[in-house]
């Protein structure tokens, strides 16, 4: 919408010179119930002439000579064209727009109205995402768009979000869409990882600032970014001012946060009579009785950890300890508006919130000022500014044990948090061996990490008209962000043990962005033609620092000054480039035949010597039917349009130098620099490429409901894959001193399809002046199939790339979960079994032996359908909205079973259902003996991979809108807000959500204590006038 | 108006089509392989980058002196490492990491050395004459020492056989230059031998009898040798080489503690240097696992190497003779290389604190000191001359003399010698000394990564599995099975 206006205004602007005054038309423009519209524009049609009206709606306009109609436009009405018959005084009425068929859609260098779209655009607006009381704007999309599956990679405060835009197609380069906000591409900027997935480099966008998110999902409409758009584009627009109409929005919310879920492990008592169990169980395997170990002394042959004395154990909660009820808050304010010549929007946000585990907070303070001007008739400039900064106070990830949430569930039951004088109590138990230094909750209070983002987002540009049908646009944009995370250690904590330890990592991230393009706009007749014709060059640079040290002399210092030993430090560098050279033809017939070509032009520093640049090709059709004479006044359909599209785009989301044979340095010994072969040299490394198709029938019944049917099949192929290289070559990837290396060669081979249909819905079922409900359904399936894989090894047939516990093997859907499948426990004996194939490949006996057991093809990360309905019911004022999220047929892998599930064969504490284990009393169970420091059960295998499929209650929403002129000039609207208020699940972990990986990976479903999302209640308002 | 638009057309054309230059960009922290391997400087640079793969924690930093003593009865792993768990419990699967770990960065090694060794003979530079045979010499001592150390976890035990069982591939070409088999079978455990043996017999040649700690010189490979034949049974070249080592420029430290505090010591043949910079991670180094401190004491000293090791070293007349003078004899090793000075407690078992640099892991990890010399060339005295051999006490005395420390009643030091060193009339037969030299050799080399390896070659049985079982000898991973087709896996996996 601002966009049209935008452009309404320069025409009126850029044509005023001409115009001379011959005669005055006054008048008053209101909407249907006879209320002024204050600030909708009149103009004079086939001139330049116009003005906005006034606070009571009321105009009054010079008509040039020849003048004839008037044109009547606002936000949200249908646009009107009047005669001015000689009237001096023309009154309009105007009616609301169809939201839907009307609505603007950012398209990436450009905009259209919906109706006239041939490619497949969900765009989610500013109201379905201002009150969501997330952090980041991804997780206020969730569920919202069909065939966008969003998931949050762990429940942790600041956490990173996955946006999978129809399927994943991409094993090794990034899975994440290409994110545009206000025309600059923000990439290249990455999370900070303490031993997990790391944290949301997106996390300064502060939702209440964005007027739309258009998420790009076919190649017609994401072509135009070419070589990076295959995973899908998001275009985020912010709101600007509209001139003529002054506004200023105050808007608050406040709640509270929990954890939906929590660990249910055992207690002091409990833990100690699963410990004895385990050790006799242990002792027993070596024919002896656990309690003679003393006295046997030094005439057994092996020693262990002592027997714990039951009903005398004492007992800590940890997870109750390491977890609060956060408190939350944000409050936000903005003025907009502007005259003729200009418009502004400026604001400012603050959100406090806590996360549920203590000590965990975040911060963001964001300011923007949007502002355009028209400078003369020719000549219209503009800039977006953007400063903010985030504080994330937070704790270790969850795949690192000093984590408190994982060290909580993990840590000693039986054992007091606090001395007598309710001091830290780091008394190990009996049984404290093989443990690591700390307790949670001493890391809680002795671990001092602070993740501080500073952005600045900067998009200037002029606009030139060149004619009445030309323009040529200049846009120079600029990302600064700043990522600098400190951390402090205390003496007693598992990581700063025993002397401290501190450091310090320093991100540099410079993104400079300039685009240029041409816009041509004619209608000839019958025939509409729009044309976009330019070029871009983006380059990013990244300069990370990084310093830790140890020895402090006291747990109060906090910098790395105060370290007596500076143990690493490091600087390094890197940098990429992008060129797009791009050009998009719309051409309409008569309003119903729309035909549409985009092409672009792509090169990257990325892709090897021999294929620097790319063409990325797109064409789509489109039918509207309903504008057709024999539907024409058909009561039912009142819009029927069906479209195609079919076009290439690429994927370049790979490391900067990745085409490069190269030795690394950083391979130090004894003080002195050394190096080895990193990478092997690949000159003819390019993008992937995808190939897609579009189809989609667009319709709207009755007024009453619309809705899109489509389908959708994407083919990836050259596919940039790491192709695993033997161990024996010897390539050493990681200058790690504990990670082993992965030698890979990245090569472009290989091919994944994804297919499926996506649904969306809106009904109005019920609509009467005081009572509504309106119901929106979206739905999409994913069929997704790896389709060919490189033959590394020359046997002819395409190899299986293993990851972790899933496999990428054609046939199979990526990553599908490849793992011994567990056969429950022998009665006989209590040992695990697990099964192994017969000779066709079925399941065959079960074996105790694991080594002889054979991996199948277990589950998959895929939701064979998933989305979201929302039910929104209004009574006069009063909204109730209730949005549910929904994924049915995908499977988590739970790989902190192996820690918490394991049935004692370590000392870490265990999941209450542990103490089923088999014994000789209990034979009918699923866990395995307990059996001390005996693997048995624990192996990774299908026992811990489950069904992940689950409904929740996302969001739930009680809203009352005052009506209009209750308050004066005032409108405000309360309302109180839950998420995540309820799940229906059979998983048993804590949130089927979880996707556990780092964004752009394909894998995803292999979690290890990931954190669950929070469960909020909040309440607030938006108070405009 | 036209002229504007023609500027900016062209502008714009230019812009796009005529700058591909502004794609240029170079890495910051890498160098094109091109540009490498190309002096002197360079190789030099490559072989420190071969040294640090062979530091390892994986590798020599940790796992080479770690594994062998919980696989065997030394070591009891109480940790939670699902890993580890298993190699002390002779349990790996394919998937374990360390098993991984050994295997990746072993060849690592060898691919950092066949680099060098095929580069350097292109290398035309001032420098090259003299610094030429050194630089080979540790390439060759790094690839022979890596592949010794593979074969004896990823094949059988050396014996008749050998020559059939299935070790590890043998590459000698590197992987980079192309002229190397990337998809190689495996060789056997003869072969792998046999190119260690090459390897380290030409680097001992080449290479200086001093070189800086931490890297190789002709005492190292030579000290390789001995124990490539001391493994393989050749207990004769084993005696001569060794001999040839302890009369070299090492001695014993006074005290066992100093070999391990002080890293100039005069008993060190060789060691992995470690630094704070090195490994400055939690997890993966010598006192990280070992150390009451590091985690907690993940390893813990077995109930048989306290009973069976530590408990048996002194024979009841030398303890009657100690008790008759009111002396008490105290093992250094034990009181001042253990937790609690060795006392065990009813909190748990005892810790190995050899290694005591849990705060940064700067522990130099441990490969060859003097006292295995003299060990060696004890037992393979007696072996070679199947009689209570005098030389053989004398060496087995040397390290008991300097183990034991004595004081009488009112708290004076004695000479413990008096009363720990044997004579040969302590033993009515050969194979009496060679259980003293092995029980002295199990305490004394107790966590340096011998235990499992001794336990091979004199063939009995590893915690009651037979040796040469499918359980002791570690799968090839998982990973190179499923990206080689030329690997066969070895039997029970």
């Amino acid at each position: 919408m601002y966009m049209k206006r935008l452009f309404f205004l320069l025409v009126v602007c850029l044509f005023s010179y001409s115009a001379w005054a011959q005669s005055t038309v006054s008048g008053t423009v209101s909407d249907a119930d006879g209320n002024g519209i204050e600030g909708a524009s009149v103009n004079v049609k086939g001139t330049t002439v116009g003005m906005f009206t006034n606070e009571s709606g009321s105009y009054s306009l010079r008509v040039p000579e020849g003048g004839e109609i008037l044109v009547f436009s606002f936000v949200g009405k249908q646009n009107q064209e009047v005669a001015i018959d000689g009237r001096s005084t023309v009154n309009v009425t105007m009616t609301d727009a169809d939201v839907t068929l009307d609505e603007v859609i950012v398209t990436g260098y450009g905009s259209q109205k919906r109706r006239d779209l041939t490619s497949s655009i969900a765009k989610v607006g500013s109201d379905e995402i201002k009150n969501v009381a997330v952090s980041s704007f991804e997780g206020a999309l969730q569920g919202r768009v069909a065939g966008v599956n969003i998931t949050a990679n762990s429940g942790t405060l600041g956490a990173g979000v996955n946006v999978r835009v129809r399927g994943i197609a991409s094993i090794n380069a990034s899975n994440q869409p290409l994110y545009v906000i206000d025309g600059v591409p923000l990439d290249g900027i990455q999370g900070t990882a303490l031993g997990g997935p790391g944290t949301n480099p997106l996390i300064n966008i502060n939702p209440t600032e964005i007027a739309s998110v258009e998420i790009l999902k076919d190649a017609a409409a994401t072509a135009i970014y070419g070589a990076r758009a295959s995973n899908g584009v998001v275009l985020i627009t912010t709101k600007s001012g509209q001139g003529g109409r002054s506004r200023v929005e105050i808007n608050y919310y406040g709640g509270f946060s929990d954890a939906t879920a929590v660990y249910d492990i055992l207690d002091g008592e409990q833990y100690a009579q699963l410990w004895n169990q385990a050790g006799e169980a242990w002792a027993a395997a070596r024919g002896f009785q656990r309690s003679d170990w003393y006295t046997q002394g030094f005439q057994d042959t092996v020693i262990g950890n002592e027997l714990l004395t039951e009903g005398q154990q004492p007992y800590s909660d940890w997870i109750d300890l390491v977890t609060q009820r956060g408190f939350l808050q944000e409050v936000s304010a903005s003025a907009s508006g502007g005259d003729a010549n200009t418009s502004y929007f400026i604001s400012g946000t603050y959100r406090d919130e806590d996360g549920y585990v203590v000590s965990t907070n975040l911060k963001r303070y964001s300011f923007r000022a949007n502002i355009n001007q028209r400078v003369n008739d020719r000549l219209t400039v503009g800039m977006t500014l953007n400063p903010s900064r985030t504080e994330n106070n937070r704790q270790n990830e969850d795949n690192n044990v000093a984590s408190p949430f994982t060290y909580g569930a993990l840590y000693f039951p039986h054992v007091n948090a606090r001395d007598d004088n309710g001091e830290l109590s780091f008394e190990r138990p009996e049984n404290g061996r093989g443990q690591f230094a700390g307790t949670p909750l001493g890391n809680i209070e002795g671990q001092d990490i602070k993740l501080v983002t500073t952005q600045l987002l900067v998009n200037t540009f002029a606009d030139v008209k060149l004619s009445k049908d030309l323009t040529f646009r200049s846009e120079l944009g600029a990302a600064s962000i700043q990522v600098t995370q400190t951390g402090k250690q205390a003496s007693y904590t598992t990581d700063g043990f025993p002397i401290g330890a501190a450091n310090a990592i320093s991100n540099a991230n410079l993104n400079i962005n300039w685009a240029n393009f041409f816009t041509y706009n004619r209608t000839f007749g019958l025939h509409g033609l729009q044309a976009t014709l330019g070029s871009a060059f983006q380059r990013v640079d990244v300069v990370n620092l990084n310093v830790s040290g140890n020895t402090f002399a006291d747990d109060r210092l906090k910098t790395l000054n105060s370290a007596a030993e500076i143990t690493a430090g490091g600087g390094s560098g890197t940098s990429y480039a992008f060129q797009n050279n791009f050009l998009r033809v719309n051409y309409s017939f008569n309003n119903r035949y729309l035909l549409s070509f985009i092409g672009s032009y792509n090169g990257s520093s990325r892709f090897g010597a021999e294929n620097r640049y790319g063409f990325f090709p797109a064409v789509s059709a489109g039918w509207t039917i309903s504008e057709e004479s024999f539907l024409q006044g058909n009561n039912a359909i009142s819009f029927l349009k069906i479209r195609g599209s079919l076009g290439q785009t690429g994927n370049a989301e790979i490391g900067n130098f990745a085409s490069r044979g190269l030795v690394a340095f950083g391979r130090d010994y004894a003080g002195l620099p050394g190096y080895e072969l990193s990478s092997v040299e690949n000159p003819n490394l390019r993008w992937e490429t995808t190939t897609q198709l579009d189809l989609a029938l667009e319709f709207e019944l009755f007024n009453r409901i619309n809705g899109t049917i489509g389908y959708y099949n994407k083919n990836t192929t050259d596919l940039l894959l790491n192709v695993p290289q033997p161990l024996s070559t010897g390539i050493a990837t990681s200058a790690s001193q504990t990670a082993s290396p992965n030698p890979v060669a990245l090569q472009n081979v290989g091919s994944v399809r994804n297919a499926g249909f996506e649904i969306e819905l809106a009904a109005d079922i019920v609509k009467t002046n005081d009572f509504s409900w309106n119901l929106s359904v979206n739905i999409a399936t994913i069929d997704n199939e790896v389709t060919s894989l490189a033959d590394n090894d020359g046997d002819g047939e395409p190899d299986d790339i293993l990851v972790g516990r899933q496999i990428y093997r054609v046939g199979e859907e990526l990553g599908a979960f490849y793992l011994v499948e567990y056969a429950g426990v022998d009665e006989a004996n209590g040992d695990a079994l697990f099964y192994e194939l017969d000779a066709e490949g079925n399941q065959g006996e079960a074996t105790s032996a694991y080594s002889t057991a054979n991996r199948i093809i277990a589950g998959s990360p895929f939701p064979d359908y998933f989305g979201g309905f929302v039910n929104t019911f209004t009574y006069k004022g009063l909204e109730l909205t209730a949005f549910f999220q929904y994924s049915v047929g995908n499977e988590i892998y739970r790989n902190e079973g192996r820690f918490i599930m394991n049935n004692m064969s370590s000392v870490w504490n265990q999941d209450v259902r542990m103490l089923n284990a088999w014994t000789p009393e209990n034979t009918v169970t699923d866990v395995p003996e307990a059996r001390l420091f005996t693997t048995n059960g624990s192996q990774h295998s299908t026992r811990y991979l489950e069904d992940a499929s689950y409904l929740r209650l996302k969001t739930a929403t009680l809203a009352y809108n005052f009506a209009p002129n209750v308050l004066g000039p005032v409108d405000l609207r309360v309302f109180v807000m839950g998420q995540n208020l309820l799940t229906f699940t059979n998983f048993t972990g804590l949130d089927p959500e979880a996707s556990g990986q780092a964004v752009g990976t394909a894998r995803s479903g292999d979690i290890f204590f990931s954190r669950p999302q929070s469960r909020t209640i909040t309440a607030g308002f938006n108070l405009g006038f | 108006m036209k002229n504007i638009t023609k500027y900016i057309l062209g502008a714009l054309v230019v812009f796009a089509f005529g700058c591909e230059g502004l794609l240029d960009e170079s890495p910051q922290q890498s160098l094109p392989l091109d540009g490498v391997y190309q002096t002197t400087t360079d190789l030099e640079t490559a072989l420190v980058g071969a040294y640090n793969a062979f530091q390892h924690s994986d590798f020599a930093g940790c796992n080479l002196s770690m594994s062998p003593d919980i696989i065997a009865d030394n070591g009891d792993w109480r940790g939670s490492f699902p890993s580890f768990v298993d190699v002390s419990n002779q349990a790996v699967d394919p998937t374990n990491g360390e098993v991984l770990g050994l295997w990746a960065n072993g060849f690592r090694v060898i691919n950092d050395a066949n680099l060098i060794l095929e580069s350097i003979d292109n290398v035309d530079d001032g420098d090259i004459a003299t610094a030429g045979p050194r630089i080979r010499g540790e390439a060759l001592f790094l690839r022979g020492a890596a592949y010794f150390e593979m074969v004896r976890f990823f094949g059988k035990p050396f014996g008749s056989s050998s020559s059939s069982d299935p070790a590890v591939p043998l590459v000698t070409a590197s992987t980079a230059l192309g002229n190397a088999d990337l998809f190689p079978a495996r060789a056997s455990v003869e072969a792998i031998y046999a190119q260690a043996v090459s390897d380290l017999t030409t680097a001992e040649g080449l290479l200086p009898e001093s070189n800086g700690v931490g890297f190789a010189t002709s005492w190292a490979a030579k000290a390789y040798l001995a124990e490539i034949a001391f493994q393989k049974g050749e207990y004769a070249e084993a005696s001569s080489l060794a001999a040839e080592i302890i009369a070299g420029p090492f001695a014993l430290t006074d005290e066992p503690k100093e070999f391990f505090t002080n890293e100039s010591n005069t008993e060190a043949i060789f060691v992995t240097s470690h630094t704070s910079q090195d490994n400055p991670g939690v997890n993966g180094s010598l006192p990280t696992f070992h150390h009451i401190d590091g985690r907690g004491g993940d390893v813990v000293v077995s109930m048989d190497l306290m009973n069976n090791g530590f408990g048996a070293l002194i024979t009841t007349d030398q303890q009657a003779a100690a008790d008759g003078d009111g002396v008490s004899l105290v093992d250094l090793r034990l009181s001042t290389l253990t937790s609690d000075g060795g006392t065990f407690t009813e909190t748990g078992g005892v810790n190995i604190e050899k290694y005591d640099g849990f705060v940064n892991n700067d522990d130099d990890a441990p490969i060859y000191r003097l006292a295995e010399f003299l060990l060696m060339r004890a037992e393979a005295l007696v072996r070679v001359g199947d009689q209570v051999d005098a030389d053989a006490i004398a060496l087995l005395n040397q390290v008991r003399t300097r183990a034991f420390r004595a004081t009488d009643g009112a708290g004076a030091a004695v000479d413990a010698a008096t009363y720990v060193n044997y004579e040969a009339g302590d033993f009515a037969n050969a194979q009496e000394l060679l259980d003293a030299i092995i029980l002295e050799r199990r305490v004394e080399l107790a966590f340096e990564g011998n235990r499992f390896h001794d336990l091979n070659r004199i063939g009995v049985n590893v915690k009651g599995t037979s040796t040469g079982a499918d359980a002791l000898v570690w799968p090839v991973p998982q990973r190179d099975i499923d990206a080689n087709s030329s690997l066969v896996q070895n039997p029970g996996y």
